[in-house]
């Protein structure tokens, strides 16, 4: 019964939490691995868990910032679109998410949260255990990064 | 936050102006629709089936790979296994499913189990090697050794050097008792001792400490001159939650064992500051029989006073007991037992507000009493059933906070930010007319003498919300959708109303020096256009002396307006379209006359979850070179800002996500409690920058391991799998240390109270890295960690690796409760 409640989130959030993976870690290997490490867990977890949607969201991007930590420290850098797991053909998104990477990590996952993820400031700070108010913040600073960024890359 | 993964009911906010999406960004990240995703659903459901066997998941594999290899870099012999869902599968095999013992927890019975002290011993002995008892004076009670002492200090080794002949201890104050120089948050001391330098592993140890002595050359606590002090007695411990240690002998053989055997630090530090604690003393018959209820004068050790009341026929001989903290007070008689609590109301269901505020639920001989928002809370249970009439009159009121309960309520102040009423209910004390006020329902009011406790006057403001302000010289109450009134605290009769919008909501009061007083309050109903409004009001007569608007599209914050000189600041922040940033906006006190604004660049939030109740985002700290104004973000930041023009002087962005407070250090620093559990940050207050004291090049005090190292308890091996390495820490919290010279390493803790990654695959340990060396910023590794096993090491927790930026480091790990450091160094 857990495990196809489970599969129900997974065929709800899927899409959008691996493509929000993706875009917070720049790796497909890295949103794979945390995406299925996320939900083996929930469905362990079974009935103690009574959003799954929630817990998974918040679970796997725990995950995936644990896996870009470690990547960082062994010297492995941090994006691999140019790899041929990446997924990517569309070379103007390998050049966007490559760009994320001038933000913060937590503004990083904010972002991602905000525009993959359709998640509301509140939603998110309470899946990134901080405050509302500092996911506006945070929000606003990277706007404001972004544009700028974009707005020099387009010319 | 729940555990079950929900997202909390009653969230702070919705969709606010500055919530919108950027077209430009929005338009980039659809693109993402294009990229190819792969299915994963195979991958999970095939590791989410236990198997005995395999212990290379596909999902694990990456994980394993980076951690192996960390590992590989670290702890040499420690060869990682498995992790999480493969460890729970060599966990079943090899039948170490059974959870540790804790060597640490009290026993039942009389006194500690002995491995409890093992930690401490340990400390003790080893610091009593190196600190030599000069000029002590044996003292065989707590109040003789705390008269014969004039100082009196709390706090952390931090580091320690030879110096003089004797050595210097640099320590982190916690607490301190006797000189005001050494007083205030988070102070760093050195103390001169003509001693030897304790073993260096042995740093980061908590103490309670009797000193003699005094500052060199500094009468104004202004210099970082060492203090030459004579250690009359110290305490030490691992961690505040183990039994302390003596390391001198005489006290503990007189008067200190018999109070507080195995007695930890907290408690020692609670004897220290009241010698009485621990006893159990008659009640005291009832101040006042009133409408079928007793009313008791409850006084606690702390300075706390409570208004009791409990049903008539109860009045007979009780006494109570009141246990250090976080134990409860228990009132204990012939007729019920009942335990008094500090925290959330435990809720049994049914409960029902009593028409003196508090909430009762009755069943059977049990009956469950609370003040809700008021962290209050009594267990009842009586020997024959309870009434309905009984629950009438069960009350427990505050008329003095103490600085137990004052505590609980500032750390439960974020988890109040979903409180039905988030506004103080009291107690407002009038010492002149010899009453406090408490709020005694959603409308009403109540004044009790403070002698008798008997109540002198009651007031309901009908409205549906009344909110309760404070003011030494009125009752001040803030009618929802009314008016704003003041009542005589003698009698209750009303003074002057000064009548609102419906619409007007928190309203703030404030700045009554030189009787100048201000009312704020704000359209704060969403959508509303209206500006917020600040008027100047004659406290006497609550005539207006003047009013003035605020911006279009914003609410004040709750800060209190902070009065400077000839101005009244105040912060506002965004509700309405088009506004992005809170400003800071400077009125002229005597006409009202906007003198300057300053943009925060900070979107912000009216209420601030992170600002304790006895606090505010707005401080006006008095440094030596006068005042300064010092702003807090909701979004964290910490700005000086010149009050005179507006102008930001420095800004610290982002890193003060949790902040507590913020405060004057003795040193001249701005303390700024960024977690409960941990020192403050001291910034210097003219740059902002951090005010750390460097360690000089080629003194890192770093960690050496002490031989024979920390034995763990069963089942773990008395020793780590690599020979090179030495377990180091207590039973609650250890690790691996290279037994010479350090290797970057992965960051990793063994406790006996962490269950195994089967139990716990995410363990709530988090690890902080500080430079001493440096005033950079700490790294940390925020909680969960995850688990790892090997059959040699048995289950452990990881969260991150050490840094790897040259330099002197302390790492700092905390995990349910225990914390533990070491100190290394990066060449």
């Amino acid at each position: 019964m857990d495990a196809i409640r489970v599969e129900d989130a997974y065929r709800r959030i899927h899409l959008r939490l691996w493509r929000a993976l993706f875009a917070y870690g720049g790796d497909a290997e890295i949103a794979g691995d945390a995406e299925a490490e996320a939900f083996t867990q929930a469905i362990r977890r079974g009935s103690e868990i009574r959003d799954v949607d929630a817990w998974v969201w918040r679970c796997a991007f725990r995950i995936a910032a644990g896996l870009l930590q470690d990547r960082r420290t062994l010297g492995l850098g941090d994006f691999h679109l140019d790899r041929p797991d990446g997924g990517v053909e569309d070379r103007s998104v390998t050049v966007f998410l490559s760009q994320l990477d001038g933000l913060s990590d937590q503004q990083r996952a904010i972002v991602v949260l905000r525009y993959v993820g359709q998640f509301r400031p509140a939603e998110i700070a309470d899946l990134l255990n901080t405050s509302p108010g500092s996911v506006r913040v945070q929000l606003h600073r990277a706007h404001t990064h972004l544009r700028s960024v974009l707005e020099e890359s387009d010319g | 936050m729940v555990d079950d993964g929900t997202f909390e009911d009653g969230i702070v906010g919705g969709e606010l102006p500055g919530d919108e999406l950027d077209p430009l960004l929005e338009q980039r990240f659809k693109a993402l629709a294009d990229v190819t995703v792969p299915d994963t659903w195979a991958r999970i459901s095939t590791n989410a089936v236990p198997r005995s066997t395999d212990v290379a998941r596909t999902t694990r594999r990456p994980v394993i790979a980076v951690v192996a290899a960390a590992i590989a870099m670290i702890v040499g012999g420690i060869a990682l296994s498995n992790f999480g869902d493969d460890a729970e599968q060599v966990t079943a095999a090899t039948g170490t499913t059974e959870p540790s013992t804790d060597v640490t927890a009290r026993a039942d019975g009389d006194g500690f189990d002995p491995e409890a002290r093992l930690c401490s011993t340990t400390l003790a002995e080893s610091l009593g090697r190196g600190v030599p008892t000069v000029d002590y004076e044996p003292s065989d009670s707590p109040s003789q050794l705390t008269e014969l002492s004039p100082i009196i200090l709390r706090g952390q080794l931090i580091s320690a050097r030879s110096e003089a002949g004797g050595t210097v201890l640099d320590v982190k104050v916690r607490d301190a008792i006797g000189d005001e120089r050494l007083d205030g948050i988070g102070n760093s001391v050195s103390l001169w001792t003509l001693a030897g330098q304790p073993p260096s592993g042995l740093l980061a140890g908590d103490f309670v400490a009797f000193l003699t002595g005094e500052q060199m050359g500094s009468e104004d606590g202004t210099t970082s001159n060492p203090w030459v002090v004579q250690i009359e007695g110290l305490w030490v411990a691992c961690d505040a939650a183990g039994p302390a240690a003596s390391v001198i002998a005489g006290p503990t053989e007189t008067g200190w064992r018999s109070v507080a055997e195995g007695a930890t630090l907290d408690e020692l530090w609670q004897l220290v500051q009241f010698p009485e604690r621990f006893i159990s003393r008659p009640l005291g018959p009832p101040t006042v029989i009133e409408n079928g209820a007793a009313v008791f004068d409850l006084r606690l050790i702390d300075g706390a006073r409570f208004r009791l009341s409990l049903p008539e026929r109860w009045a007979e001989e009780m006494t109570f007991t009141q246990w250090p903290a976080p134990s409860s007070t228990v009132i204990e008689g012939p007729s019920a037992t009942i335990e008094l609590s500090f925290g959330f109301c435990p809720d049994p269901g049914g409960m029902r507000e009593n028409r003196l505020g508090s909430t009762v639920a009755i069943s059977g001989t049990t009956a469950t009493v609370c003040r809700p928002d008021e962290l209050l809370s009594m267990a009842v249970a009586a020997v024959q059933p309870l009434t309905e009439s009984d629950a009438e009159v069960f009350d427990l009121r505050p008329i003095h906070l103490g600085t137990q309960y004052a505590g609980v309520l500032s750390l439960a102040w974020p988890d109040l930010a979903n409180c039905s009423n988030c506004a103080r209910w009291g107690p407002m004390v009038f010492e002149a007319e010899n009453v406090a006020v408490n709020r005694t329902g959603q409308t009403a009011v109540t004044a009790v003498d403070l002698d008798t406790l008997a109540e002198v006057w009651s007031a309901d403001t009908g409205g549906f919300g009344t909110a309760l302000h404070g003011g030494s010289d009125g009752v001040y109450l803030e009618v929802t959708g009314g008016a704003f009134l003041r009542l005589d605290p003698t009698t209750g009769r009303e003074q002057w109303r000064l009548e609102r919008d419906p619409d007007e909501r928190d309203l703030g009061l404030s700045g009554h020096e030189a009787n100048q007083w201000f009312v704020r309050s704000s359209f704060a109903i969403e959508g509303d256009p209206r500006p917020p409004i600040l008027r100047r009001i004659d406290i006497d007569t609550g005539e207006i002396l003047w009013t003035t608007a605020g911006r279009e599209g914003t609410e004040w914050q709750w800060s209190q307006p902070a009065v400077f000189s000839d101005r009244v600041i105040l912060m506002d922040v965004p509700d309405g379209d088009g506004i992005v940033d809170a400003t800071l906006r400077a009125y002229h006190v005597q006409t009202g006359r906007e003198i300057w604004t300053t943009d925060l660049d900070s979107p912000n939030a009216a209420f601030d979850p992170h600002v304790p109740f006895d606090t505010d985002g707005l401080s006006v700290l008095e440094f030596e070179d006068g005042a300064v104004l010092i702003v807090r973000t909701v979004g964290g930041d910490i700005l000086r800002v010149d009050p005179t023009n507006g102008r930001i002087l420095w800004r610290r962005e982002g890193v003060f996500d949790r902040v507590s407070g913020t405060d004057l250090a003795a040193d001249g620093s701005l303390a700024v409690a960024v977690d409960s559990n941990r020192g403050p940050l001291l910034i210097d207050p003219n740059t902002g920058e951090n005010k750390a004291a460097p360690i000089r090049p080629g003194a890192c005090p770093a960690t050496i391991p002490p031989e024979p190292g920390f034995e763990p308890p069963l089942p773990w091996n008395p020793n780590p799998s690599d020979p090179e390495t030495v377990w180091f820490g207590s039973a609650d919290l250890w690790t691996v240390l290279d037994r010479a010279g350090h290797t970057l390493r992965k960051s990793v803790w063994w406790s006996a109270n962490f269950p195994g990654g089967g139990e716990e695959e995410m363990p709530e340990v988090e690890v902080i890295y500080e430079r001493l060396d440096a005033d950079d910023d700490p790294v940390v590794s925020a909680a969960p960690g995850t688990n790892a096993y090997t059959a040699e090491d048995g289950w452990f927790m990881i969260n991150g690796i050490e840094p790897d930026e040259s330099g002197c480091w302390r790492a700092t790990a905390t995990y349910k409760g225990a914390e533990l450091s070491y100190v290394f160094e990066n060449r």
